[in-house]
């Protein structure tokens, strides 16, 4: 078996869940706390990667990161960066495919905490910053995870962006769930059983590990 | 000194409201915000310590300008030196209440004022519990204690009593007279009870509709219900009853119930969960020694 | 709770006790003692208008001569309404003053032989008295 595009699954999971983390927080806290008109745009823009096609968000995102269009070409000749069928362009790619799946998690839980204990910390003198370090974060612990969680499943499950953008090059682009897709397509059912098995295994105890952390269960047996 | 004279359209649920205020606030009084819910009282503690921005006007506070709408000054509620205890207390969950206390202070400033505290509102035993498993009495009190922490010469109180029961009220009641007294502060308590506003405050503002429309002196502040009855409570009618000619009415006065014969009269017109005062002159009750 | 109008005719402090005098009625002035003095109580000065308030239960019905009890208010009435129960009666006056309510023993109603239309002193203790501005 060819373990590559697992590894690279995994790989591009990891890398879009960190960069998104730093990439939320930040949203997720404006949204949380805004009264700002621009308020429901951008949350319709975060939100719009659930309800789109895959395929519809990869064609855009290749129309634009074309090197024969604008966006692309300035990426190409200043940055020397060549989103489409590289792995930096999957990177790209699953960041605003599964941003909302890290932003919704982060705001619900900030908006959840009480606005006085951001209040608090400012009437003693707290800047925005280290209120937002020292006390919202650290009480959405729950939150964050289900975030960082949810990405990184998302991310690993990730079908039609990938392959409108990254196409199906082995090592560089070619991740578990287009594997899969290309062993039935070579009617080989033996080797996408083992990727689909493994994948579900994994997605499975993620997640489990989640609703245990969540729950409390860990806990409850360690006391 | 602290003046303010502001103005600030406020929405609520019951539709919208002028916030039009003008307080003056001297060095070292305890002063009281009365008035029924939705008057304005919490939004003015807001706007003072920074919170909730005015229209128009201007905040003084000994001499320094900390908002003034004509000239675009506007400190930021870090830059206020207000102690500010929230009705919900706001505790901190994630930290200890040794952290809560010490996220408190400032940059280079000494550790001693959190043993301070401690000492003074007696929370020695707790430093190291979460606010999670600590008692109503207990957060109001790191609360209270963390409020403190950065010295400030404004201490903010909005309802901070009440989800106490009696007994805690009263003893919490002497913690903020004693810290009022030790640290020279400026407090602005915000309260429905008027027993605890007559206890602690000198100087009362009546707030309705955002405006204030009475003030005075807190002995005399309460003077329409005052008269030559001594022995005076207040409190809320649970049960009325007839005997044979008389009435009972059964008082809840804090956390005992009384019973007072009545007239006729007076039993009709009073109605369950009217608040009353429970009075008799001072020649009347007899004391016992437990 | 019986409350009638007045006016304070005179105030005398001794330390922290004054007894003040009220006009109720023509024929009508009675004292009061309280826990207070014109410094503490402001409204506590002659021709000030007040409100005595005092118990129907802390009414004595007397049909002797008042100068023999030490009772020092008192008041001229006519019973209007009996109403009588097991231990106790509610009794409605009409006097000069207006109508006052007396509630009493049901046995003392009866030693008495209180009747409607009979003419009856009202009784009531100087300290039984509230003052109200």
């Amino acid at each position: 078996m060819d373990w590559q595009p697992l590894v690279l699954t995994f790989k591009l999971a990891f890398v879009t869940t960190i960069i998104l983390l730093v990439i939320a927080v930040p949203i997720a806290n404006w949204l949380s706390s805004t009264h700002s008109k621009m308020k429901p745009v951008v949350e319709t823009l975060v939100s719009m990667p659930l309800v789109l096609p895959p395929t519809v968000l990869g064609f855009y995102m290749l129309v634009a990161f074309s090197p024969a269009n604008f966006f692309g070409n300035w990426l190409n000749e200043w940055l020397g960066i060549r989103l489409i069928f590289s792995f930096e362009g999957l990177v790209v790619a699953s960041i605003i495919y599964s941003l909302p799946f890290m932003v919704q998690p982060l705001q619900a839980g900030l908006a959840s905490i009480s606005p006085t204990l951001k209040e608090a910390a400012y009437t003693m003198g707290k800047s925005k910053r280290t209120t937002l370090f020292r006390i919202l974060l650290p009480n959405i612990k729950s939150s964050i995870l289900t975030g960082i969680v949810l990405t990184f499943a998302h991310t690993v499950g990730e079908f039609g962006v990938v392959l409108m953008i990254g196409g199906n090059m082995p090592g560089k682009t070619k991740v578990a769930s287009i594997a899969i897709y290309d062993e039935v397509e070579a009617l080989n059912y033996a080797a996408a059983n083992n990727y689909s098995m493994i994948l579900f295994a994994i997605t499975f105890a993620i997640l489990l590990l989640v609703y245990l952390i969540n729950g409390g269960y860990l806990k409850r047996y360690s006391r | 000194m602290i003046e303010i004279n502001l103005t600030k359209k406020l929405r609520s649920t019951g539709g919208s409201m002028l916030l039009d205020l003008e307080l003056k606030i001297k060095k070292g009084e305890f002063v009281s915000l009365y008035g029924v819910s939705g008057a304005g009282k919490t939004c003015t503690l807001r706007v003072l310590s920074g919170l909730l921005t005015p229209d128009k006007g201007r905040i003084v506070v000994n001499g320094t300008t900390w908002f003034d709408a004509g000239k675009k000054i506007n400190l930021s509620p870090q830059q206020r030196k207000i102690g500010y205890v929230f009705q919900d207390y706001a505790l901190f969950p994630n930290m200890t209440v040794r952290q809560n206390l010490e996220f408190a202070l400032q940059k280079g400033q000494s550790k001693s004022i959190v043993d301070n505290l401690v000492a003074i509102v007696e929370l020695g035993d707790f430093l190291n519990r979460k606010p999670s498993t600590l008692s109503g009495g207990q957060q109001q009190r790191v609360a209270l204690a963390r409020a403190l922490v950065q010295r400030p010469e404004i201490l903010i109180l909005d309802e901070p009593l009440s989800a106490l029961d009696h007994k805690m009220r009263s003893k919490l009641q002497e913690y903020i007279l004693k810290v009022h007294n030790a640290f020279n502060l400026t407090t602005i308590l915000v309260s429905h009870n008027i027993g605890e506003i007559v206890k602690l405050s000198n100087h009362i503002y009546e707030l309705h509709n955002g405006r204030v429309v009475r003030e005075g002196k807190a002995l005399d502040f309460f003077n329409a219900e005052r008269n030559s009855a001594k022995f005076r409570f207040t409190g809320e009618v649970i049960h009325i009853e007839k005997e044979e000619v008389i009435y009972v009415v059964s008082v809840l006065v804090g956390n005992s119930v009384v019973k007072v014969v009545t007239d006729r009269e007076e039993a009709l017109a009073l109605t369950l969960g009217d608040q009353v005062f429970v009075a008799s002159k001072a020649f009347n009750p007899i004391l016992e020694r437990i | 709770m019986n409350s009638f109008n007045g006016h304070i005719l005179e105030v005398e402090t001794v330390g922290n006790l004054s007894l003040v005098r009220v006009a109720l009625g023509k024929n009508t002035q009675w004292v009061s003692v309280v826990l207070d003095t014109p410094q503490t109580a402001p409204y506590l000065v002659p021709g000030e208008d007040i409100r005595v308030l005092f118990k129907e239960t802390e009414v004595i019905l007397n049909l002797q001569d008042p100068n023999l009890l030490s009772v020092d208010n008192y008041l001229k009435g006519t019973v209007k309404e009996v109403e009588a129960g097991e231990i106790l009666s509610r009794l409605v006056l009409d006097t000069e003053i207006g109508e006052l309510v007396a509630v009493v023993g049901s046995k003392s109603l009866k030693r008495l032989g209180l009747a409607r239309n009979m003419s009856v002193l009202a009784m009531v203790k100087m300290n039984e008295l509230i003052l109200a501005p």
